[in-house]
């Protein structure tokens, strides 16, 4: 099984470009919110048919969640179907099972006069399907938005069994889980230091220190510790430094330090609990939860802990503050009525709007990549999944079945 | 006259002093002889120094079984209210044993793990937890014991007793301080 996720992972997708890179969408969709796309299912060229894991579904699957396109499948070419839901252009393609090989032909075509405008060719071992229908749905975003798609993104997140908690990663919809630790009892508050590598905090010398380890072999060393607590570490791409709140010096507070565990320094000197630090896009401030005045609030300072200023005032218990990564929302959990909910605010304190309003605790929000979605744990089903929804509120949908999963972080594309 | 006053002044001189010598020999003898003071030279009861080599990890001890008894029964879990790290009365008798008893194991090293309820968020009920530790660890060596005796650390809400507490009487059994007896 093992190898198959590596294989998996250093999947070699060949492709070619029959016709140009970007398509004027304006002459196909106009002005619509929501772009409508058609898509007609592959034909088999040769070898079985696929019964699971089909491209079409897959790339229509992906285009669809995006918010971005409106899709409308079908079986085969139907210029009625389109014209009825003003469809202007549409996907539809071949594949060829030989063996454990698969070869997909993707085309995206005009709809009224089904005129090829670009094509692409992609091979590999069956199981890389959905590889392949992930990158093929990030080349269309790309070529008609323009804009980097998501669907080739990640998830990492806890696994909680009775008392033994452990490190997953998953595509952002679901598939693929694959357990990173195998150490230690219990792993928490796994965040991306960078596409391949995680931070997080892990029990194993029977007290909380934070590790780093590899997505892809799991080896991991440990990387900040000391005779007391290390926890929630944070990084950030652009200064390659990570922010984590220690007892070090009395009771929690935030330092940062670089990505090699070196240079550490603190920024918050309170005699509260200061923790949860994420940062700011641009790496400039860190977000971060405080209860120096008596209950958990988000609070805000600059990189180096200057300029502290205070985020959150109504209700009584903040806390995971997760930045969005266009810096124009901060989203966290708030505890109203005894029970968990995933609210947002712009970074000057103004509109708070609740995002969440289902059943159960829902809480640890993490942004895709592109900020067009929020994923989250709920107990809305009785048992801890991972969920997304959009900002507004709307587009919800489960992402994990488990029923025991945890505090996930979203990969930065 | 004045022969015989200088008789009678000298009479009188020597009967005082006669008196005054009687008085003064009185005094000695009431006088109780001091008793023996014992002298012993002080010694420094035989600690073995700490062994603080590896001291950003713990290892627990290996008790023999009648030892752990005795540690589990003066080493007493404690209980805190909702969201607090206040030492409650209850606490506060248990602690007093536990000084007592870490009084007269100078050996001992002990780690205070502190735990919440599985309410709030992960995040901050670590901070939680640890602030539960080092409100025992500020008790015990206000008490005397040496800081150099007690590490403190926190599984947050992490690690409960019981899992998916319904009713207070089962959150406030997670919401708790532990002992460990360490490695020295």
């Amino acid at each position: 099984m093992k190898k198959v996720f590596f294989a998996l992972l250093h999947v070699t997708v060949w492709f070619c470009t029959v016709h140009a890179d970007r398509i004027n969408l304006e002459a196909y969709a106009g002005s619509f919110d929501s772009i409508p796309l058609g898509m007609v299912a592959f034909r088999p060229t040769g070898g079985p048919a696929l019964k699971e894991n089909l491209p079409w579904e897959i790339i229509a699957d992906d285009l669809d969640f995006s918010g971005r396109f409106c899709v409308t499948r079908s079986t085969k070419i139907d210029s009625s179907l389109f014209r009825t839901n003003n469809i202007g252009l549409f996907i539809d393609g071949e594949y060829t099972v030989n063996g454990d090989n698969v070869s997909l032909e993707c085309y995206i075509r005009e709809a009224t006069t089904l005129k090829l405008l670009a094509g692409k060719n992609f091979s590999g071992d069956v199981r890389q399907v959905r590889s392949m229908a992930h990158r093929y749905a990030n080349q269309v975003f790309d070529m008609l938005l323009g804009e980097q798609g998501f669907f080739e993104s990640k998830i990492v997140y806890v696994t909680d069994k009775g008392s033994s908690k452990h490190l997953y990663i998953m595509d952002y919809d679901g598939y693929f889980p694959k357990k990173i630790t195998s150490q230690g009892e219990v792993n928490i508050f796994p965040a991306f230091l960078d596409s391949s590598t995680i931070i997080w905090t892990s029990f194993l010398r029977g007290k909380p220190d934070i590790y780093t380890g590899s997505i892809s072999t799991g080896a991991s060393s440990i990387l900040i510790f000391s005779r007391y607590v290390q926890t929630s570490p944070a990084a950030t791409m652009v200064l390659d430094k990570i922010a984590y709140a220690s007892s070090k010096n009395g009771n929690l507070d935030i330092y940062t330090c670089d990505r090699g565990g070196k240079n550490h320094k603190q920024l918050t000197f309170n005699r509260s609990i200061d923790t949860s630090p994420c940062w700011s896009p641009n790496g400039y401030q860190i977000a971060f939860t405080s209860d120096r005045t008596g209950t958990p609030q988000v609070y805000i300072m600059d990189g180096d802990g200057a300029n502290t200023r205070r985020l959150t005032y109504e209700g009584s218990y903040y806390d995971s503050p997760a930045w969005s990564p266009k810096g124009d929302k901060i989203a966290f959990s708030s505890l109203r009525e005894y029970k968990f909910d995933v609210w947002a605010v712009n970074p000057d304190g103004s509109s708070l709007t609740r995002i969440t309003s289902m059943p159960g605790n829902n809480e640890y929000p993490t942004w895709s990549p592109d900020g067009s979605h929020i994923a989250f744990v709920s107990t809305r089903g009785g048992k801890s999944d991972i969920y997304c929804i959009r900002p507004d509120g709307t587009g919800l949908k489960q992402i994990t079945k488990s029923g025991n999963a945890k505090m996930p972080d979203w990969s930065k594309f | 006259m004045s022969k015989k006053l200088m008789l009678v002044c000298s009479v009188a001189c020597i009967a005082a002093l006669f008196a005054f010598n009687g008085c003064a020999k009185k005094k000695v003898t009431t006088l109780q002889e001091p008793e023996k003071v014992e002298e012993k030279q002080v010694v420094e009861e035989q600690v073995r120094p700490i062994d603080t080599s590896d001291n950003t990890s713990f290892n627990e001890a290996d008790l023999d079984a009648e030892f752990k008894k005795k540690v589990q029964e003066n080493l007493r879990t404690l209980y805190f209210d909702y969201n607090s790290y206040v030492l409650k009365q209850e606490s506060v008798d248990k602690l007093g044993i536990a000084a007592s008893f870490l009084n007269e194991y100078p050996d001992l090293r002990v780690l205070i793990e502190g735990h919440c309820d599985e309410r709030g968020s992960s995040e901050y009920n670590m901070g939680l937890g640890e602030n539960r530790a080092r409100a025992i660890k500020d008790y015990l060596t206000n008490y005397g014991i040496s800081s150099i005796r007690i590490e403190t650390t926190s599984w947050g809400k992490e690690r409960p007793v019981s899992y998916g507490c319904a009713d207070e009487a089962c959150h406030s059994q997670n919401r708790r301080a532990e002992y460990k007896v360490l490695n020295r």
